[in-house]
This record gives structure tokens, C-alpha cells and sequence, in this order.
């Protein structure tokens, strides 16, 4: 049998193959499930997200924009960690949930080469990236990232100010950025090693 | 010096030279709490009305959701276990099964084993393209055909009811005629032209094995589509008249069947009738 493409596939899935979401799941499952045990640390609860992040995905393929890029993994990932998340601050953390943006507009927005550039970002490119934080900006966004946490309960529980902890996240994601476009510079345009090209286009 | 310092204090706070990098950062700190989805309430609705005043906001946005994903990659690969797969399964080939068979949604059956994986992508049907060559081969079809059916001669049934409990209901139907492998097993396959439905009546049939279902097939130019599984008596499947050639059964495992049959068919109807007098 020829291998399909990710996109082959998430077409196929939006048109009602079973076969096809199933060939989504053999393909990612290692790393979904990866993600979400990471953020639940509980292997039933991480089966639950995963779960419900492939039901997602059969339910909603006909919402990935292919013309706006490649990178079905990075939907389904994303997926899986939103839902890891719920989860968590539901089940473990017995928080309220946090409240999402809307995407499509915003996705828009997003040059197509980043597009290209995150769906071929591999794990070792990430784990490299953020291993040149420094620790306090790597504690502060795995905090977020992978718990859920938002800048005032990280504070709370780092007991650290709210002021600080946000600069350590702003900085550690400037950081990563830059990284990341050391690595791939058709991302750079025009900027210095700081990032400010990103800071000064906050107005 | 103490002065120096409450005016540099007063500089920063309160004359506001850099109060456009400080509107800069506060709305840098809320675009990197959204792109890791850690807004509350009210920081999602700043944050929204911001995006839309702003397009560069917007765009910084979207880069950082994209380093945030890319953060996914980070975690260790893990391998969950084996009812996960299955599960997921169950509930999206049941989704598909009862998704209308007459749409082009439904896939083909992989000629190994479903559970392989990766249907080619000449076999995903593709608007406006020639229909893929059929993956059930033509021997088990004559062969179920020749063992288990006589075509010819029947029983022509003019009238069905289709519940035993309910005053008798006429309908105008279509009738197939068709035999049953077993004798004792009787078996009526109408076509309700109204509701467009086909509906099998069965009596006798035997239980399934342990841990297997029934499961129904509608045949169309050789490929079988999964259209259920047959847990009663009676099964019925919303389908246009013309649109399958034959109606199949078989043998699968159970809770909800196979993505593709497994198993030959333990029956098989053509769906080729005569139509009855209008009740």
C-alpha cells in the first residue's frame, strides 16, 4: 500500500474515512499520548484526552484549512494538549477551565512559512531549544505549557512576583523564537538577535 | 541621590516616556498567556478586542501559538495501550456505518487486514473520478452466490409488516427474491419506496458465535460498505433503490464489526425485484 501524506490523510478523514483517522492514529499516537501522560501523569486520563482529541479530529476535519498550510500534526498536537489540559485542571487541579480564542481569524494571520517551518520541526530541534533557557524561563513556561497555569498561579506557586514571572515568560518565548529562526532564517526578515522585530510589532 | 532616584521613579511611573514599551510588554504577557490558552475571562476579552484593532498583534499571535506547538514535541513519545485504538475505532467506523451509504464518504476495504493502517489513496474515492477498482474478489462473490443463494425461484412477498405490535401498517414495497442457506432460516428483503429503506426481516437465524456479530454490507460495483451490525430480527438501512447491487452478511467480530469483511458472506441478497401492487 503507498503511504499517504498527512494532508491525503486529513482530507480523507473530513470526507468520512474511519480508515483514514486510523492511519492518523497509528501514525501520531506515541506522541500524543506522550504529550498528554507528560501533562496528566496518568496513563487512563491521558487515554481519555487522547481519545477525545482523535473524536475531535474526525468531527472537525473539514475545519483544517489546507490552503493555509501543512501541518496536521501540529493541529492534532495542539488538540491533544488542549484537551490534556482541560482534563488536568478539571480532574487534578480542580481549577476552572481557561477560556480560548476563537482561531480561524487569527490563523490567518500566520506568514505560510511558519506554517511550513512548524511542520517540520522535529523533537530534537524543540528539546534543543528550550534546553538554551535559562532555567527560571524553562520552569516558567513548562509551568504553562505542559500544567496549565497561567501567569498568576505560577507566581503563586513559585512564589515569585507576578512582574517576574511574566518577564521570564516573555523573555523565555522571545528566546525560543530566536532560536528557532537561527535555525530556520527564511523566518527572520528583518530583526536583531533579541527578537525586537517581534517586540516592536506588539502596538 | 535620594532625589535622583524618586525622579527616575517618577519618570518611570509616572511620565510616561516608555509607556508605549510598557504597553508593549502588557500586551506581549497576554498574547503569550493565549497562545498557551492560560487566559481567564476578562484577559480573553481584552485580548480579543486587541486582535482585532491590531494585525502585527495578530500576527505575533499566531507565530507564538506556532512555538507554543511546537513545545508538543517535547515530551517523551509513550505508547498507550491497545483499547485505545480500538475504541476509537469502534466509535468511528459506528459513525461512518450509519453515515448514508449513498454519499462518497464511506471508504473501500483495504485488501489486507483493516487494521494495517494506511488506505492508498487510489482507493479514496475523489469527486469526479472514476470509481477504484473493486477490492472484494469476484470468486467470494460468485462463490456465496453459488453456495448460498438461488436467485431465481422464491417466495415473492406483496406485503410486510414492520412492526408485529402495531396495526397492521401496508406498505408499497419492493420485494427481493432470494433463498437462505439454512432451511429452517427464512429470510424477507423488501424496499420501502416512501421511506427509501431497505428492511430485512429474518426468522431463525442463528446466533452469531461467541464474541461475533452479524454484520450488513451493501454492495456497490463489488466494494462492500459497512451499514451495521444486526442485533435483532429486523434490520433496516436508509439507502437509495438502485444505488447497491446486493445486500451481504457476515460474520465478524463483536462488539461493532470490521472496517472491511473479514469473513465470506453467510448471506447474500441481490437487490434485483419486482415491484408489487400499490397497497
Amino acid at each position: 500500500m503507498s503511504e499517504l501524506n498527512d494532508v491525503d490523510l486529513i482530507q480523507a478523514v473530513a470526507r468520512g474515512d474511519a480508515t483514514a483517522l486510523m492511519s492518523l492514529y497509528d501514525r501520531y499516537n506515541r506522541l500524543a499520548f506522550g504529550l498528554a501522560y507528560r501533562i496528566l501523569g496518568n496513563p487512563s486520563l491521558a487515554e481519555e484526552a487522547v481519545q477525545d482529541a482523535y473524536l475531535q479530529v474526525w468531527n472537525r476535519a473539514s475545519s483544517f484549512d489546507v490552503s493555509r498550510g501543512s501541518n496536521v500534526r501540529g493541529w492534532l498536537m495542539t488538540i491533544v494538549h488542549n484537551r490534556s489540559i482541560d482534563i488536568r485542571r478539571r480532574d487534578i487541579d480542580h481549577k476552572p477551565a481557561h477560556v480560548a480564542l476563537e482561531d480561524a481569524e487569527h490563523q490567518l494571520s500566520v506568514p505560510d512559512v511558519w506554517h511550513d517551518v512548524s511542520a517540520t520541526l522535529t523533537q530534537e530541534t524543540m528539546r534543543s531549544a528550550v534546553a538554551t533557557l535559562p532555567l527560571d524561563q524553562r520552569r516558567t513556561i513548562e509551568l504553562a505549557f505542559f500544567e496549565g497555569l497561567s501567569h498568576g498561579e505560577i507566581a503563586e506557586r513559585e512564589d515569585t512576583p507576578l512582574g517576574t514571572v511574566k518577564g521570564r515568560m516573555r523573555l523565555g518565548l522571545k528566546k525560543l523564537r530566536t532560536v528557532l529562526i537561527d535555525q530556520h532564517p527564511q523566518l527572520g526578515g528583518d530583526q536583531d538577535s533579541d527578537g525586537r522585530r517581534f517586540h516592536s510589532e506588539v502596538v | 541621590m535620594v532625589a535622583a532616584s524618586i525622579r527616575r521613579w517618577y519618570r518611570v511611573n509616572v511620565v510616561d516616556p516608555t509607556v508605549n514599551d510598557r504597553n508593549d510588554q502588557y500586551h506581549e504577557d497576554l498574547l503569550g498567556a493565549a497562545a498557551f490558552g492560560t487566559l481567564n475571562a476578562a484577559e480573553a476579552a481584552e485580548v480579543e478586542a486587541y486582535l482585532a484593532t491590531s494585525a502585527p498583534a495578530r500576527a505575533a499571535l499566531a507565530e507564538l501559538r506556532m512555538i507554543a506547538g511546537g513545545l508538543t514535541l517535547v515530551a517523551n513519545e509513550a505508547r498507550p495501550s491497545p483499547g485505545l485504538r480500538n475504541r476509537i475505532e469502534q466509535v468511528v467506523m459506528a459513525d461512518a456505518a450509519w453515515a448514508s451509504p449513498a454519499q462518497g464518504g464511506l471508504r473501500p476495504v483495504p485488501e489486507s487486514n483493516p487494521n494495517d493502517g494506511i488506505v492508498p489513496l487510489s482507493t479514496v474515492p475523489v469527486a469526479g473520478s472514476k470509481r477504484p477498482a473493486p477490492l472484494w474478489r469476484p470468486y467470494m462473490w460468485a462463490a456465496a452466490a453459488a453456495l448460498l443463494l438461488a436467485v431465481v425461484t422464491g417466495v415473492v412477498l406483496d406485503r410486510l409488516l414492520l412492526n408485529d405490535n402495531d396495526p397492521a401498517t401496508e406498505r408499497e414495497s419492493i420485494a427481493f427474491n432470494l433463498t437462505t442457506p439454512i432451511p429452517e432460516l427464512s429470510a424477507a428483503l423488501t424496499y420501502d419506496a416512501e421511506d427509501q429503506i431497505f428492511i430485512l426481516k429474518t426468522e431463525n437465524m442463528p446466533p452469531a458465535p461467541p464474541d461475533h456479530v452479524y454484520q450488513v454490507w451493501l454492495i456497490d460495483d463489488g466494494i462492500p460498505q459497512p451499514v451495521g451490525v444486526m442485533n435483532q430480527s429486523t434490520f433496516t438501512v436508509p439507502a437509495p433503490r438502485d444505488a447497491y447491487q446486493a445486500l451481504a452478511i457476515t460474520v465478524e467480530p463483536a462488539p461493532l464489526g470490521s472496517a472491511g469483511p473479514t469473513t465470506d458472506p453467510f448471506f447474500v441478497a441481490p437487490l434485483t425485484g419486482e415491484d408489487t401492487e400499490e397497497s
